[in-house]
């Protein structure tokens, strides 16, 4: 009777589970491997070559020796990121969650706000892979390729890493038409903490997959590399030798160098001049809309003849190409909810889905008129799509056209919505108690 | 040990009544845990309606809680020495504890009828006809999608001003809303406001309120919608006629930006 | 479990078990005896699981987001054991579904329905043997089902046990609304199926198989309760069965009953249209709301009885609680919109809905004061059942009188959807329905096993497990006064509820301690099936039938002799006899005639 008490007391307190930890990124990793196996042929082995467990191990140490794990965090210093993130900002949103009355004593603020808010969507590890994101659609964001859509920094063709001045605005709205909420009700120095956490998973992120192409070079070439990556023990910070520490940075700089422009303070915005006079008179709405059927443009070849985004549909966005190892193209047709017919289902479930990818689904361009804009739909909103793009999908930006063109063009998706053809007559709507029809 | 499971089910509804006492009563360690403030012109109907029926269910409570104490007390068969009294009833008792709850509980029925036609049925009159509704608020996985109507007063037309989350109503003002959802059940509830109401796909619907007092409260979903119930959100923001304009106003030219400049914006 | 000591007493069969024969007696058992205790033991199970589901709950709303004890680890690993809120929805979906489905009413009809009624009625058996088998076993692909749904990303069925569409009837929703969700509703459908065949046998039984003297109005409460029980069954399970087939083909083959046209859900394809929401909702309170009185009516039925043994007094009103359980059934099919005065539903609905759902309130009202009446003026034995029934009136009250609230449709406008509501029907189910199963487990465990459980472990159930469901659920009614919102994973996200947090870790640690005491009623359980104290036929002095068998009733036939029935079960302390129990198959002395017909 005593026994049978003691062990319910010992199962009633719970094993408590290991803190959570940074998951090395094994689709890369594979995606590295499959790359390399498909564009060189007449390696030195028979077989492709992997990493070991080991290469594995050290790459995670030595994330861990640099950005700490995701109870603590830390910022290595050396690199230009001082000025860019704040560590007591980033302690406030790392950690294991603390409810109201357990304040974090340093700021004052409860921490752990990023897995409270964000984790079980974009992952502890930033990977866009939490418990929640295989049944969102569209899929949550990957921090670690370091690219985002939605940003005010791009122009002239080139992408720059977006501001905190864009994610304070994401914050903000949220997305619309996506599971990416409006988190304006959090008080400001909450999303403050939480966006410098983001940046910082996302340069973590970019330095997992440096290491991991360094790691791979010298799995596959170990003649030729004269830094063997399996000698790089950085524990905690205590650097082995002044040889690896160059090493580290050598790789960590460039990655932080186009997040810490500006004094190291962070990326600007581009300014975007006013629009012309009478950008949206009905003249300039008849001109955005022979645009839209130019090869200027080229805007129906993706979002359709009838605007409606079903010019292409087997498009891929940068994300999920990286883990299909095909050509852009190569998968054709789709399939139910999206995922993509040319992807066998064997190739998901064995391969992918191990190494924890979301199932892969096409991108498809946006139906334009629903009035549904997800990088916002302020009218500089929609010049940014068209001039500056959106990174990591299939829709460039365009250097082509003039100011004015671009602002037609403007005109002319915003005013796609209220056109009749976007307005079917559908039965009726049930007009429920008190209606004023 | 009679005595002691007698006394036992005495503290039921001793405590029972105790912690509503303390609940009620401002202060003390159940400060705040009671009916939320209430900012609205109809919701003193409901708190009153509730406090009522508080009361009168507290009584019979009561009554109930100390005949069973008083009964397990006087009736331990270790300690009552008479015999059992034998009967299988009574023709008299049972009329009247038929008829006096069923004349209670009708008159509660039909007291309350009014109030709830003011809450659901009486659409709001203004200059003789219907009065247009303010916004149209969309419920959607996950979040309150709100489109003022605008000066023309008629929610679908390019100049509404498209909003999310934040649901700014001008104080002491009849408000009406048009409310609907996109995709799956919803429910809109304003704890301060004594307003609840589905949002049911496929119905558009409306619901109507007058607040009294200014500020910030929260917006509730209150019908499970899937994972993200919880973070379903939103701000009531009651101001006054001005602020609301010069809000209103700001966020239009805000949503009609046509130009970014970064000195001034970051 | 091996309850051969148990059943094989004057089995008479003497050594020598076949396979086959093990089979036909312990396992496709056509015996009403082994199949209600196939079900008393599965029940019991199932409420361990329910018990459990219901602590993860608690758990997060009391450390919101924390490491979840035991399951944090092995399902969430990489977030350090924090649970993702899909999670959340499918703890509370499947603790509801499985307390409901799998917990209370099998236990009230299943177990004690399938046991008593032949003992108290005085008959041999059940009137389809066959049927009353397969009622059992149909539970089992049931069981099989809802399991698949816990295996199911993620982890089971997340609509509520409510199952709204087109939260649940469209599969890019929600995750829980995926294959989980489609596996529960065959779950649900087959346990309709199980009950719909015992409500037939029930009824079938009750009336056809009396023994002789045996009038409708002779019988014990219990056999009334379960009688009016299986009528609410048949006549509202068919509703729901429908509508989850329709659910079903609204998932899987994109029928449009209830998902209207033109809905943007999750950015998914096509979803087909044309049907409403509210169809499913009246269609599923349609069998609900019965549902909620075929979990209370046997608890009362059972009630009465032990209450009147241990007050050695006759019941206080026999004729008007007869009354009342009918009112409470034949009401209970007209007040199903009520729990649908917010949902969009026609408010003049809501008028006539309030109506009668006040009015549902007195014949409930009625049977407390009938039961007050009983213990009045008698000579009470304060033993384990009927400490459990006492205090299932005392609860009873608090559940009953806190329904008035919601019966307001102006209140319950407010208390729509909160813990409120989550207070009322925990009163009922658990702090009513519950104590009442178990008191009636203590009582019919003799008879049962020919042995006794152990009063004083007994007792002390008894005191923990009301100390510590009184702190777990009365503090709900506060909860849901301040509007503090059902089904959320994070309340606290909101100003108006931040402040909730330490009631919530009260009530978490109420339920925790609430489930331990549990441990000591399962140790009693098990132990005294082999080690109790053996006891006679009628240990506590009864006046009904099944006490004149032997404990247990031997397998093929229960009784010595086809019993003969003089008058009602509540002849207790009469004047007729010296003895203070008047059982109702004792012949009257010579000279005197049978009892009138109870009043």
């Amino acid at each position: 009777m005593a026994s049978l008490l003691f062990a319910c007391m010992f199962v009633l307190t719970g094993c408590n589970s290991e803190p959570a930890s940074f998951q090395i990124n094994e689709a890369y990793i594979r995606a590295v491997e499959y790359k390399a196996d498909v564009t060189k042929p007449q390696l030195i082995s028979e077989q492709t070559v992997t990493l070991s467990e080991a290469q594995k191990k050290n790459v995670s140490e030595i994330l861990e020796g640099l950005f700490g794990t995701p109870d603590e965090p830390r910022l290595p210093g050396g690199v230009g990121l001082d000025n860019l993130l704040s560590l007591r900002k980033l302690r406030v949103a790392a950690g294991p969650v603390t409810y109201t009355g357990e304040e974090n004593s340093d700021s004052g603020l409860e921490s752990g706000l990023y897995r409270r808010h964000c984790g079980h969507c974009h992952g502890v590890s930033g990977d866009g892979h939490g418990p929640t994101a295989e049944f969102l659609n569209p899929y949550p964001r990957d921090y670690r390729m370091g690219q985002f859509k939605f940003k005010l920094t791009d122009g002239d063709g080139a992408y720059k890493k977006p501001s905190k001045a864009d994610f304070r605005h994401l914050l903000q709205e949220g997305i619309a038409g996506t599971a990416m909420p409006s988190f304006r009700v959090l008080p400001e120095p909450e999303r403050e903490a939480i966006i410098d956490y983001v940046i910082y998973l996302s340069i973590r992120g970019q330095m997992e997959r440096g290491l991991i192409d360094e790691a791979y070079s010298a799995a596959s070439d170990p003649n030729e590399l004269p830094d063997n990556p399996e000698k790089i023990l950085v524990r905690f910070g205590e650097v082995v030798a002044g040889d690896d520490l160059q090493f580290v940075k050598g790789l960590l700089t460039p990655i932080v160098l186009p997040w810490a422009t500006n004094d190291g303070t962070g990326t600007v915005q581009r300014t975007i001049e006013k629009a012309p006079e009478e950008w949206d008179s009905d003249e300039s709405v008849e001109l955005g809309r022979k645009l839209f059927y130019q090869s200027k443009a080229n805007c129906y070849s993706c979002h359709g003849r009838t605007a409606i985004g079903d010019g292409q549909t087997n498009l891929f966005d940068n994300w999920t190409l990286e883990h299909l190892g095909n050509e852009p193209g190569d998968a054709s047709g789709s399939g139910e909810d999206g995922v993509s017919a040319g992807i066998p289902d064997y190739f998901y479930r064995g391969h992918l889905a191990q190494i924890g990818v979301v199932k892969p689904r096409n991108i498809k361009p946006r139906n334009l008129r629903i009035g549904n804009y997800r990088g916002g739909r302020r009218p500089i909103d929609i010049y940014q799509r068209i001039t500056g793009g959106i990174e990591g999908s299939p829709m460039p930006s365009n250097t082509k056209l003039t100011k004015a063109e671009a602002w037609s063009l403007v005109a002319y998706v915003l005013s796609l919505p209220y056109e009749p053809a976007s307005r079917p007559k559908t039965a009726p709507v049930f007009q429920g108690v008190g209606s004023s029809k | 040990m009679g005595r002691f499971w007698s006394l036992l089910f005495l503290l039921v509804p001793v405590l029972g009544v105790a912690v509503f006492v303390f609940a009620v009563v401002p202060g003390g360690v159940f400060d705040n845990h009671w009916l939320p403030e209430d900012i609205s012109q109809h919701g003193k109907v409901i708190d009153d309606l509730f406090m009522f029926i508080l009361y009168l269910t507290g009584v019979i409570f009561i009554v109930t809680g100390a005949l069973m104490f008083w009964f397990c007390w006087k009736y331990d068969a270790e300690k009552n020495p008479e015999p059992v009294k034998f009967t299988h009833g009574s023709h008299t008792l049972e009329i009247v504890w038929s008829i006096l709850p069923a004349a209670i509980l009708l008159f509660i029925a039909i007291f309350q009828m009014d109030a709830w036609a003011e809450n659901k049925m009486v659409y709001p009159i203004k200059d003789g006809k219907k009065k247009p509704p303010l916004a149209l608020v969309t419920g959607r996985q996950f979040e309150w999608r709100i489109q003022y109507a605008g000066p023309d007063e008629t929610i679908g037309t390019e100049d509404d001003l498209h909003v999310v989350n934040d649901l700014h109503v001008p104080v002491n003002d009849e408000v009406v809303l048009r409310v609907q959802s996109q995709d799956v059940l919803h429910s809109f509830f304003l704890p301060n406001v004594r307003i609840k109401h589905d949002l049911v796909p496929g119905m558009q619907q409306h619901v109507w309120f007058q607040t009294k007092k200014t500020g910030l409260y929260d917006i509730v979903c209150a019908e499970l919608c899937g994972w993200g119930h919880y973070k379903m959100r939103g701000r009531l923001i009651v101001e006054s006629e001005e602020d609301f304009e010069a809000w209103y106003a700001n966020a239009v030219q805000e949503q009609t930006r046509t130009s970014h400049n970064v000195e001034s914006d970051n | 479990m091996n309850t051969s000591s148990a059943v094989s007493q004057g089995h008479g069969h003497g050594d020598g078990m076949t396979v086959s024969h093990f089979i036909s007696t312990y396992v496709f058992s056509k015996d009403h005896k082994m199949i209600g205790l196939q079900f008393l033991f599965t029940t019991l199970l199932w409420f361990i699981v329910g018990g459990l589901l219901a602590l993860g709950i608690r758990w997060q709303l009391a450390y919101p987001w924390s490491d979840m004890p035991i399951i944090g680890g092995r399902l969430f690993s990489a977030e350090g054991g924090q649970i993702s809120p899909e999670f959340y929805t499918t703890l509370f979906t499947m603790h509801a579904t499985v307390m409901i489905f799998f917990v209370i009413i099998p236990i009230l009809a299943g177990a004690f329905g399938n046991y008593l009624i032949p003992l108290m009625i005085g008959a041999d058996d059940m009137a389809f043997p066959t049927l009353n088998m397969l009622s059992y076993w149909f539970m089992w692909p049931a069981f099989i089902c809802i399991g698949i749904s816990f295996l199911t990303p993620p982890y089971g069925a997340g609509g509520g046990w409510t199952s709204y569409p087109p939260l649940s009837a469209v599969r890019a929703a929600a995750p829980g609304s995926q294959m989980a969700q489609t596996w529960w509703l065959m779950g649900v459908t087959l346990v309709g199926i199980s009950s719909m065949m015992g409500s037939v046998n029930y009824m079938t039984t009750i009336i056809q198989m009396r023994a002789p003297g045996l009038s409708m109005f002779r019988l014990p409460l219990t056999i009334w309760s379960m009688f009016i029980t299986a009528v609410l069954q048949a006549f509202a399970l068919p509703v729901l069965t429908a509508g989850g087939v329709m659910q079903i083909l609204d998932r899987m083959l994109g029928t449009g009953f209830f998902v209207p046209e033109g809905l943007i859900v999750n950015n998914a394809d096509m979803i087909t249209g044309g049907g409403q929401p509210l169809l499913w909702q009246h269609l599923f309170w349609f069998y609900s709301h019965p549902a909620v009185y075929i979990m209370i009516l046997p608890a009362m039925g059972m009630v009465s009885d032990i209450l009147s043994c241990f007050a050695r007094k006759p019941i206080f009103g026999y004729k008007p609680m007869v009354y009342s359980i009918s009112g409470i059934a034949g009401l209970g099919f007209i007040v199903w919109g009520h729990h649908m005065f917010v949902s969009g539903m026609n408010p003049m609905l809501g008028m006539t809905f309030m109506v009668s759902t006040m009015m549902i309130a007195l014949p409930s009202a009625v049977k407390v004061f009938n039961w007050l009446g009983t213990i009045w003026g008698g000579k009470i034995e304060f033993t384990t059942p009927m400490l459990f029934s006492l205090s299932f009136v005392s609860m009873f009250v608090i559940g009953g009188l806190s329904g008035i609230f919601m019966a307001a449709t102006p209140v319950d406008i407010f208390i729509h959807d909160t813990y409120y509501i989550v207070a009322h029907f925990h009163y009922v189910l658990f702090c009513g329905t519950a104590m009442a199963v178990m008191g009636a487990i203590y009582f019919w465990f003799p008879k049962m096993f020919g042995r006794a459980m152990n009063e004083t472990a007994g007792k002390w159930h008894f005191f923990l497990t009301f100390l510590f469901m009184n702190g777990t659920f009365y503090l709900m009614h506060i909860l849901g006064a301040v509007g503090f919102p059902r089904r959320l994973a994070d309340p606290y996200h909101y100003e108006t509820f931040k402040h909730l947090l330490p009631m919530n870790r009260f009530i978490t640690w109420c339920a925790i301690g609430m489930v331990v005491s549990q441990i000591i009623f399962a140790v009693n359980f098990f132990y005294s099936i082999f080690k109790g104290q053996k006891v006679g036929r009628n240990p506590w002095r009864c006046n009904s039938i099944e006490w004149f068998c032997p404990s247990p009733p031997v397998g093929h036939g229960n009784f010595d002799a086809q019993p003969i029935v003089y008058r009602g079960p509540y002849e207790y302390g009469s004047p007729e006899v010296d003895t203070d129990h008047y059982p109702q198959t004792q012949p009257p002395p010579d000279g005197v005639k049978s009892s009138e017909e109870v009043h």
